[in-house]
């Protein structure tokens, strides 16, 4: 409401700001017309007084030649009292003029104004004149007229404005006005300008401030999850490794109950830590696709297979039909696709008391389908918006019948989508649900196919290669000593970057598995460090593993950077090590 | 052809020729001469006019506001519209002269529109050359009108001559 309010004073701000500078505009050209009327005026009214000086001078002289021509005879008394009113009606009219109230004019005018006064009785009244008087008269009238050219070439010759001064004060008020009323307007506007500006740049200072907090939370963000990551799955490893080694010791029944339960509650232990880190990644923009081919039935069956046994303890059908007209080998990332079918599956069988689960492969158009379809209560409408939601359950009452943290459907939706696909529903109550996931098609072709069949069934000889291991947790060297000890090879350990490398420095070693995150010295610089004392002492190079919870790509670049040879993904498991070493076999490589 | 253009013509001024002696002549001192297009005269093609027949016009007195005087005037003289009656004038422009020899064109029309006054008395007094007379030409207005000055041009004083063009 307020962001509105402000919005409209914004506007109406701009909006007086227009209004302001319509009113300049305004201003400025009536002043511009009111001088140029005004120099207008000040033209004429110079050359209204011009004309009435000179006609004023002319008749002075007019009059003297007058005298001269009535002294010799050619004219009569009453052209001379002619020319006398002339000169008179002249006077007259210069003292009208203001133009004239100046103290220059005045002084001369009033010595013109006594002539006449004085002369007035001779030569107007009187019936003649005598010559002396002629004489006399005419030289006070050259003398008149001289001075008054005088005093008109110095008035208009020097170009004295206060002489010609000619407007009267009124107009001298509203140009002042006009003028005040021009100032204010132009320092109101400049004064909206500058607020604006400030505005503006404010704005700008707090976008930058908004944004620099908005990248450090999702730096702290990352770090988190880096942190995180790293500091649950190293226990989480501990766990599971020690559980899968146990499980394959001989065990009496107590104790096999026993180790399943710890197996699977560690499995829902790691599942649910990877959703909540999956969906940290998603929202800090992490989440990557890694697209590798498979074999469809294959993969679908694997993911089955391990919901099996729930299916039949709960007394559910669990079927697959696969259809087949599906190319066999398609493209996806797999461990993603396992991870939405497991929740899906999962979800069916959770929420569903009589009858089944039925998972369907389909082909589309340029797509390729699963569908989970359960004969459960099925989800309300209101409800099925929510459950893809993070944290959303259809029923979120505390008494709610299934647990689960709630985003497993999120995370699914999410890796589908990043597939390019889509993840939707449909149901009703009463009438089950059917989670549909459609993914685009993306045929692999056969090499791709042969290139993943090779797997190895037994642990690979390696009884003539030395092994280091370095990592600083002693639980995860016994672990990975344990899944060696099947391969013959010789281990060392090392608990420090500096332990390995003090270590490769006094022997060395055929492959080195290299914890990333240990103390003094971490495994890019001992890799790194042992890379360079390899160089220098001319030593084969060692083929050093990665191995690390953190294989986002920018770290895997790091590894490679640091002349790492490959990346082995914590929590270890025994079978990708066991695949990863088997490349590197003897027996292989040659 | 040419002898009854001729014959038209001769027709025609004597026609013409025999109002153009209606005026009489001045007996005093000529104030006041008018020529051009008239319709009478009573010097050499000319309307010249004294004092006494001008009084015997349309005389009227008027109490007015001029721009080149402060406050109000009272002037008294015979309407231009008077004058150009006596003389025949309906239309066209006259050249009014000063003694000075300034000359400003009146429109015919304004004589009307304007009751322009041939002023010969200003406040009771006789104007003279020095007080804009013998005839100063007054468009009578308020002093509002005054005040913006429409007819300085057209307000001749010291008028001697008008000459009528069609």
């Amino acid at each position: 409401m307020s962001r509105f309010f402000k919005i409209e004073l914004r506007a109406l701000r701009a909006l007086l700001a227009i209004c302001l500078a319509a009113g300049l505009v305004f201003a400025l050209f009536s002043n511009e017309r009111a001088q140029s009327e005004a120099r207008s005026l000040a033209l004429f009214e110079t050359s209204t007084l011009s004309w009435k000086i000179s006609e004023l001078i002319f008749e002075t002289q007019r009059l003297a030649t007058g005298l001269d021509e009535y002294a010799l005879g050619n004219i009569e008394k009453s052209d001379v009292e002619l020319r006398f009113d002339l000169m008179w009606s002249r006077y007259a009219v210069a003292m009208e003029s203001e133009a004239t109230q100046s103290e220059k004019f005045q002084r001369v005018l009033v010595l013109v104004g006594a002539f006449l006064n004085e002369e007035e009785a001779l030569l107007y009244n009187a019936p003649d004149i005598s010559m002396a008087d002629i004489d006399r008269i005419s030289a006070r009238l050259d003398e008149l007229a001289r001075m008054i050219r005088v005093t008109w070439v110095d008035v208009f010759a020097g170009r004295h404005e206060q002489d010609r001064l000619l407007t009267p004060s009124e107009q001298d008020r509203l140009a002042d006005q006009n003028r005040a009323i021009m100032i204010a307007l132009i320092l109101l506007l400049m004064c909206y300008v500058l607020a604006e500006v400030y505005n503006a740049s404010e704005g700008q200072r707090r976008e930058r401030r908004l944004r620099q907090a908005a990248a450090d939370a999702n730096e702290a963000k990352s770090r988190f999850l880096a942190n995180v990551s790293h500091e649950i799955r190293t226990p989480l490893n501990g766990i599971l490794g020690m559980a899968s080694e146990l499980s394959a010791t001989s065990l009496t029944e107590e104790q096999s109950k026993c180790l399943r339960v710890l197996e699977d509650s560690g499995g829902i232990l790691l599942s649910t830590i990877n959703d909540v880190l999956d969906l940290a990644r998603v929202e800090a923009g992490q989440f990557d696709i890694l697209i590798k081919p498979m074999v469809v039935r294959d993969v679908v069956e694997a993911a089955l297979e391990l919901y099996a046994p729930t299916a039949r303890e709960k007394g559910l059908s669990l079927d697959l039909i696969i259809d087949d007209a599906l190319p066999p080998f398609l493209k996806a990332d797999i461990r993603r696709l396992r991870q939405v079918l497991h929740n899906l599956v999962a979800n069916a069988l959770k929420f569903t008391e009589t009858g089944g689960v039925l998972v369907q492969v389909r082909l589309g158009v340029d797509t390729w389908t699963i569908s989970v379809k359960d004969s459960g209560p099925g989800i309300p409408l209101e409800a099925q918006t929510r459950i893809f939601e993070p944290f959303g359950q259809a029923d979120n009452s505390a008494t709610r019948a299934h647990g689960g943290t709630g985003l497993g459907l999120t995370i699914s939706r999410q890796i589908c989508e990043a597939m390019g696909g889509t993840l939707t529903l449909e149901s009703a109550p009463g009438e089950g649900a059917c989670f549909l996931v459609s993914l685009p098609l993306k045929i692999a072709s056969i090499d791709e196919i042969s290139q993943k069949q090779a797997k190895p069934k037994s642990p690979p000889d390696l009884s003539s290669l030395t092994l280091l291991v370095a990592d600083d947790n002693d639980t995860n060297r016994t672990i990975i000593g344990r899944f060696l000890a099947a391969t013959g090879a010789r281990v060392d350990y090392a608990d420090t970057g500096l332990a390995a490398l003090d270590a490769a420095k006094a022997k060395r070693f055929d492959i080195i598995l290299m914890d990333i995150q240990m103390p003094e010295m971490d495994g890019v610089a001992a890799s790194q460090a042992i890379r360079a004392f390899q160089a220098g002492a001319g030593q084969a190079r060692s083929h050093i593993i990665a191995v690390t919870a953190n294989v986002l790509p920018h770290q895997v670049e790091e590894y490679i950077a640091a002349d790492m040879d490959e990346v082995l993904p914590k929590p270890v498991s025994k079978p990708a090590l066991m695949a990863l070493l088997d490349g590197l076999s003897p027996a292989k490589a040659a | 052809m040419i002898s009854r253009v001729f014959c038209f013509v001769a027709f025609l001024s004597v026609v013409l020729a025999a109002p153009l002696h209606a005026l009489e002549a001045p007996k005093n001192t000529p104030v006041l001469t008018v020529s051009g297009a008239i319709s009478t005269s009573n010097t050499n093609g000319a309307a010249v006019f004294d004092r006494d027949m001008l009084r015997a016009l349309d005389w009227r007195q008027v109490t007015t506001y001029t721009s080149f005087t402060e406050g109000a005037q009272d002037f008294a003289g015979p309407t231009l519209a008077s004058l150009l009656k006596a003389l025949g004038v309906e239309g066209g422009t006259l050249r009014a002269t000063a003694v000075n020899d300034y000359t400003i064109t009146i429109p015919v029309e304004h004589a009307e529109r304007h009751d322009v006054i041939l002023a010969m008395e200003h406040n009771g007094q006789t104007m003279r050359l020095r007080d804009k007379g013998p005839i100063w030409v007054v468009y009578p207005l308020s002093e509002s009108q005054a005040a913006r000055r429409p007819f300085d041009g057209e307000m001749v004083w010291q008028l001697v001559r008008i000459e009528v063009v069609e």
